[in-house]
């Protein structure tokens, strides 16, 4: 199996912190993956093998991309 | 050696209450790897020392090539759901730094629901690290402990 580095966690979580709960609203409800350096979505459905086939057909392997599932309202501002 | 993992800022959008008007969410969310027979899955996973297990969506299992038809199964409850049916399953875990990574083999829960992130609860996870929350620079730092099985 392949491991590859992974760009740094600062970087995911920066990019990541700029993405608003409505910019995330078309996704709502599905498996997403996100760009390892956390800047934009590559590939998302509401069934995650076709998230990872998408992102294969993209010549990405799984572990250049971060799997995730967004919830209905887009992202969860306050989990309690 | 330790491993340092700053906070996921999650965007609110607008000034929270709670947290004097600051406009994201800190969360000690870190990136965790989870291998099985057939590949891995890159994830979110918060960290949770409320949480008894580690926790992920059975759709991460199937992904990975875990069969969990004849897994072992118990209940718990977790957000909102009493009662929930999880079904454990051996897999590996891979977390990562700069500086380090570590590789173990856990038991890991899988429930058919989905919640924001996975759960890394005590068995399998934190029971195998000292873990600093620093609330100040809003960073997690983990230090493998003697318990600790993996790599």
């Amino acid at each position: 199996m392949s491991e590859k580095a992974r760009p740094d966690r600062k970087v995911y979580v920066e990019n990541r912190a700029k993405f608003l709960p409505e910019d995330l609203l078309p996704y709502a409800d599905q498996w997403v993956a996100w760009s390892a350096d956390g800047s934009r979505i590559v590939a998302h459905h509401p069934d995650l093998a076709e998230v990872a086939r998408q992102v294969e057909a993209q010549g990405l392997e799984r572990e250049d991309v971060v799997f995730d599932h967004l919830p209905l309202e887009g992202e969860a501002t306050t989990l309690l | 050696m330790s491993l340092v993992f700053p906070y996921l800022q999650v965007a609110r959008g607008r000034p929270i209450v709670s947290l004097a008007g600051k406009v994201h969410r800190p969360r000690p969310v870190i990136g965790v790897t989870i291998l099985g027979p057939a590949g891995a899955v890159p994830y979110d996973g918060l960290l949770d020392t409320g949480a008894d297990d580690v926790l992920f969506p059975e759709d991460v299992a199937a992904l990975i090539g875990i069969d969990l038809t004849n897994a072992p199964q118990g209940t718990a409850s977790a957000f909102g759901h009493g009662g929930l049916l999880v079904r454990y399953a051996e897999a590996t875990l891979r977390i990562a730094d700069n500086q380090e990574r570590r590789e173990w083999r856990a038991w890991v829960s899988f429930a058919p629901v989905v919640r924001r992130y996975a759960l890394l609860g005590f068995a399998g996870f934190l029971q195998y690290f000292t873990a600093t929350f620093y609330g100040d620079r809003e960073e997690v730092e983990l230090t493998v402990n003697g318990l600790y099985p993996g790599t």
